[in-house]
């Protein structure tokens, strides 16, 4: 079967703004979109750039937009694309600028993985090597033991250790793009990682501090596209959740976001609703409401604005129970 | 022009276990690599890495294990060195943030792997060199290190002898840098792209040997190549022997567990070189299945598997179509890692002074004629860190040299005048021919008609390829030109290879001769060296093998 | 008669009154019978589990087991409310740890569960139970050249192994809905992008540029106006429209409505029942451009 690759083709020596170009290709069983490029470098055309490595899902070259979806190119089967969207559409990655064709300028990216200190923290720096210790004959080696309970959150097929970083969240989170300097999902899920490592030594809690600073976890829009286009299965939105868990239990709540979802508990805590004027004086403080008044004024125009005073939900008592039995009410 | 104390090539392993080694002393060592680091192919390895930890067990058996595998051809003074410093290498990853499967006893887990005679390959599920990798990674940016990524090294530099740098190529701007260096160690990994149907990343061509042999440094034992037993059958894409040392069978088409035959005791854990000839006789006498042999698992159970094989049942899934649970998965032998390479000592230290290799790319050598399983993500981080180590040292010691900047000019011309070429060949199709053609004649069993008619093909292919033309003209990210180059690596690579393969007259470890089917060590217990002669040629030396404790004997499973 | 327990969530209550109107207003004129739970509270808000995780399945897995009782499954009118209901659905149908531990405190106030209840979005509702042809079947009024943008929003697309109404990559509920009632759906990329409510309070600028960026992008493909089946993207998109504007520096003036509103409109409903005039950017145009099918 012959199908249609329609390429996202840029070369800043030469072109003006970015054009597309469509190439024919023969079909083979089990072709998949890296297939499909190579293809059309080896035998038609060499000028057509992207990157690529492994093409086994790990290296995590080759992300590229296909048909509007971030993917791996050479973990996407041509046969389905070609059943739900007739073409094969490549594009570069969102979310960061274009060097030529389908390769983009990831030093952003990788940026945001150095900023949150992807390792272990509290060790002394001289501490491996001087631990280094050959084997004599007929010596054994003693090991430091941790308990498989102690990596629970490391050690599952789908936990943030087997992120490639393939920038496939990164291409479709919805943070970045409203903010181009927020951390984003891979690095947040790096930052998640260490957090859970029993071998971390962070004493002072470092990790989320800087963490809950803006552009940091609070900046999630929650907008699930990481762990729906995860490529590995992974879920940063779920470790971003988890690290938000975190930083209340620690009462680290400095930050608006912390305080945004303190008072959604306490508002439940009390009313069993959302109140949403509370909420909104609670997340961002008073500058937060005053910043907030030509809406909160229009909306009030069209008679928008809710209830001040909230009725309670019947059986009020049984949410409150919720809150005893978690233990919950010191922290309302 | 870039100056540093230490220009490490290659950020895969080996190269980043030396970057570690040499930031942790604060040396000023910049890592360059034609990829960013966490795209290098180490992080496609998936099974284990071995070290003896359990109490039954001892680094002398591991040794010994080593030496057997290797057929006799290993070193063993660098073997010993191998395995009795393959646990503290384990534990000093695990203190740098590498996490490992535990044990029922919170000691690290390990799983069985072939020509071990105990279960001591240490794992992260079936992913344990991405686990590596990254967490290596993770601490070469600890140590701020400079990462000059998506350059790609086309030579290396000398003045009187010893090394002064490389000459790298841009790959962003086209540009060509001069990259002035005391010592330079080169951990570019191997060349799995001469062969089709093989396990490696289409980076994996070889570069590093080339440009060693090309700046006079010997190629050792270059004839030596592993063919990994179980690959997908219609991609290679690798499919681990962890497989096996959690207990999956290979089945022929009678569903008979073939290997009851060719290695009885040890059976599908006999070493790679054993299984993929098993399963080439099984596929050659017509027990295949379409050309490929089955590795069932499913008896294991759905738990198991997704517990210690999730990426295997994921990749069957996504590139063969085979749920593994349910049905057994198609594979057959692909090439997948090279024992030879640039030759070094224990220290990494090569012929040059100041330049050393480590990791797939050197030949120290601790595998041999057949590496086993769990042995390679070994051999990078222990000869990773003693090159480290070593040139650390070195510097103390070091003058300052000369940086022939003409080097630089040299290499740009080469580019300049291929990028100009319209020449009608493609070097995409031209490299299909070469790896279909020593897949089907420099492969698992050998023979000198055979390897002849290969090595008149590379000579044809070498002619065709001064036709090569380039559809690309530009210089942001040019890797029309970049595959072109690297096509003219693995080209020398396959010839080496081959004419390595022709002189062996005799049958050891992964290199098989029909014949010549017996080992023979009274004529070849030795390495072969390999270097250019000048002519367009190569001429080969020998060396002798260091055998210290381990008299060679009869090899069986 | 199709009945289910109606879960209109907080907003639909409150400052989103004309949604609930208008839910209300169709599932009449569809023959659906809504059971209003007095009983149930707020899901969390999409954000509740940043608190404690224990929590969001607590007071969700009650609502779940309030419909349960009833022997009904859950309507649910906001994608964050119908995400968070069906992953606490999920985990506690998949995870026998989480429903022991939540039965135990369900069992103190009476309740129990045991995972039989679906809980449903109304666009999903009307493909899925009602059909399409009774919607076609009972509505008067023809939507005919109406440009509509559908926006999915985030909640009922993602994460599609939780929320499996539709494909997460290439969705058609929605312009099917549209096409049904007679519209034009306007195909455009960001209808299956994030509305970026969940940071409105945290972060205004990168949550407004996200609602900026999808209605321009709508307007440029000349919709006449947007639908959405969620009213935290409502408020996103309608109430905060001017400031949207602003963070992306462009003019964006296009109506929003509800999902429930503009079905509303087709079965009949006066534009004063639909709450037409609660919106934030005018209607007018809209109305004028349905007054010409009827002239």
């Amino acid at each position: 079967m012959e199908f249609r690759i329609r390429a996202y083709r840029f070369n800043p020596e030469a072109d003006k703004k970015p054009y597309y170009k469509e190439y024919t290709v023969e079909d083979f069983p089990g072709m998949t979109v890296l297939n499909a490029l190579m293809k059309v470098k080896a035998e038609s055309d060499g000028t057509l750039s992207f990157r690529r490595s492994c093409r086994s899902a790990i290296c995590g070259s080759c992300a590229m937009k296909i048909n509007g979806i971030t993917k791996l190119a050479c973990k996407t089967q041509v046969g389905p694309e070609i059943d739900k969207f007739g073409i094969i559409n490549v594009e570069p990655l969102a979310n960061m600028p274009v060097i030529r064709d389908l390769i983009v300028d990831q030093e952003n990216f990788f940026n945001k993985i150095k900023e949150i200190k992807p390792y272990l923290l509290g060790q002394r720096e001289d501490e491996a090597y001087e631990a280094f210790h050959v084997l004599q004959e007929g010596e054994k080696i003693n090991q430091p033991l941790y308990y498989k309970s102690e990596f629970q959150n490391l050690t599952g097929n789908n936990d943030t250790p087997n992120c490639i970083l393939c920038e496939c969240c990164y291409s479709e989170c919805g943070g970045v793009v409203g903010n181009p300097k927020y951390l984003g999902p891979a690095a947040l899920a790096k930052l998640y990682r260490y957090s859970e490592d029993p071998r971390d030594n962070d004493r002072n809690g470092s990790r989320l501090v800087n963490g809950s600073k803006p552009e940091g976890i609070w900046d999630c829009v929650h907008c699930q596209s990481c762990e729906e286009f995860c490529p590995k299965g992974i879920s940063p939105v779920k470790s971003i959740v988890k690290l938000h868990e975190k930083a209340v239990k620690n009462s680290i709540t400095f930050s608006a976001g912390s305080k945004h979802v303190v008072s959604i508990a306490k508002s439940i805590g009390e009313t069993g609703r959302l109140d949403e004027i509370k909420v909104a004086f609670e997340s961002g403080g008073i500058t937060g409401l005053i910043s907030d008044l030509p809406v909160a004024f229009g909306a009030g125009l069209k008679g928008k604005i809710p209830p001040l005073r909230h009725k309670l939900i019947k059986d009020m008592e049984d949410i409150r129970l919720a809150y005893k039995e978690l233990d919950l009410e010191d922290k309302l | 022009m870039f100056k540093h104390d230490v220009v490490i090539v290659g950020a895969g392993l080996a190269g980043l276990r030396a970057a570690v080694e040499l930031r942790k002393k604060g040396i000023d060592a910049v890592i360059v690599s034609k990829v960013y680091p966490t795209r290098s192919h180490s992080g496609a390895a998936q099974g284990g890495v071995n070290a003896a930890f359990d109490e039954k067990d001892s680094w002398e058996s591991h040794f010994f294990d080593t030496v057997k595998g290797s057929d006799y051809l290993g070193d063993q003074d660098a073997i010993e060195i191998l395995t009795s410093e393959a646990p503290a290498n384990i534990l000093d990853l695990q203190r740098m943030g590498v996490v490992f499967n535990r044990n029922d006893f919170g000691g690290i887990a390990q799983r069985p792997f072939g020509g071990q005679s105990f279960p001591r390959s240490c794992y992260y599920a079936d992913a344990v060199g991405h686990m590596m990798l990254h967490g290596l990674f993770d601490n070469v940016l600890k140590y701020k290190t400079k990462i000059l990524y998506e350059y790609f090294v086309t030579s290396l530099v000398t003045d009187n002898g010893k090394v002064a740098g490389v000459v790298a190529y841009d790959i962003k701007t086209g540009n060509f840098e001069g990259i002035a260096a005391k010592a330079v160690l080169f951990a570019t990994g191997g060349y799995g792209q001469v062969y089709s149907s093989n396990t490696n990343a289409l980076i994996n061509t070889g570069d590093g040997m080339a440009v060693s042999i090309k700046a006079g440094v010997p190629l050792m034992d270059m004839e030596f190549v592993q063919f990994h037993p179980t690959t997908l059958k219609s991609t290679g894409i690798l499919v681990t022997e962890g497989a096996r040392g959690e207990g999956a069978y290979l089945l022929n088409s009678l569903g008979v567990r073939f290997m009851s035959k060719y290695a009885p005791k040890a059976m599908e854990l006999a070493p790679r070189d054993v299984v993929a000839r098993a399963e080439q006789t099984e596929i050659n006498e017509g027990r295949g299945v379409e050309g490929a042999i089955l590795l069932d698992v499913r008896h294991l159970g759905k738990e198991r598997i997704m517990e210690r094989l999730p990426q295997i049942m994921q990749l069957s899934i996504d590139f063969e179509g085979v749920n593994p649970v349910y049905e057994p998965i198609p594979i057959r032998p692909g090439a997948h890692y090279s024992m030879g390479g640039i030759k070094t000592d224990y220290n990494g230290r090569t012929l040059i002074e100041g330049y050393y290799s480590a990791g797939e790319s050197a030949c120290v050598s601790v595998h041999g004629a057949n590496r086993l399983g769990g042995n390679s993500l070994l051999d990078t981080v222990v000869f990773g860190r003693r090159a480290g180590t070593d040139i650390a040292e070195y510097l103390k010691s070091a003058r300052e040299r000369k940086f022939d900047e003409s080097a630089v000019k040299r290499d740009e011309e080469i580019f300049e005048n291929l990028k100009k070429s319209s020449g009608k060949e493609r070097y995409g199709l031209l490299k299909s021919e070469l790896q279909e053609e020593m897949r089907a004649d420099v492969g698992v069993f050998r023979e000198e008609n055979a390897m002849k008619r290969a090595l008149e093909k590379i000579i044809e292919l070498k002619e065709r390829a001064k036709n090569i033309g380039i559809d690309d003209k530009s210089r942001t990210f040019n890797t029309d030109l970049v595959e072109a180059f690297e096509f003219n690596n693995i080209l020398l690579i396959a010839e080496v290879i081959t004419r390595g393969a022709i002189l062996r007259q005799e049958s050891r470890g992964a290199h098989y001769r029909t014949d010549f089917p017996e080992r023979d060590d009274e004529k070849w217990l030795k390495h072969t060296l390999a270097v250019l002669d000048g002519k367009g040629g190569i001429k080969f030396d020998f060396s002798e093998v260091s055998i210290t404790k381990f008299k060679p004997q009869p090899r069986t499973y | 008669m199709i009945t289910y327990a109606y879960y209109p969530g907080c907003v639909a209550q409150e400052s989103g009154k004309e949604l609930d109107n208008s839910v209300k207003f169709i599932a009449n004129k569809l023959g659906v019978n809504l059971i209003p739970m007095p009983e149930a509270s707020c899901c969390g808000g999409g954000v509740i589990d940043g608190f404690d995780k224990n929590l969001k399945l607590f007071i969700n897995g009650r609502t779940l087991a309030l419909a349960e009782k009833e022997g009904l499954d859950i309507l649910t009118i906001c994608n964050t409310c119908t995400l968070t209901l069906s992953e606490v659905n999920e985990e506690l149908i998949n995870n026998p740890r989480s429903l022991e531990k939540t039965n135990g405190y369900l069992a103190k106030i009476g309740l129990r569960y045991s995972g039989k209840v679906k809980v449903k979005h109304i666009l999903y509702a009307v493909r899925d139970d009602i059909g399409f042809d009774k919607l076609k079947e009972k509505a008067v009024k023809s939507l005919k050249g109406l440009n509509i943008a559908p926006f999915y929003g985030c909640h009922i697309l993602r994460p599609s192994s939780v929320v499996k109404f539709d494909d997460v990559e290439n969705p058609r509920g929605f312009e099917e809905l549209i096409k049904a009632l007679g519209g034009e759906p306007v195909s455009y990329a960001r209808r299956i992008n994030c509305c970026g409510f969940q940071t409105i309070l945290v972060n205004e600028a990168t949550s407004t540029s996200l609602a900026g960026n999808a209605i321009y992008e709508a307007q440029q493909k000349n919709a006449d106006v947007m639908v959405t089946p969620c009213p935290l993207c409502h408020l996103s998109l309608d109430t905060y429209q001017t400031v949207a504007a602003k963070s992306i520096n462009q003019k964006l003036s296009l109506p929003i409505l509800h999902l429930p509103q503009l079905i509303g409109i087709a079965l009949g409903g006066d534009y004063a029942e639909m709450g037409f005039s609660r919106h934030n950017i005018s209607l007018r145009s809209v109305m004028a451009k349905i007054r010409q099918n009827e002239i």
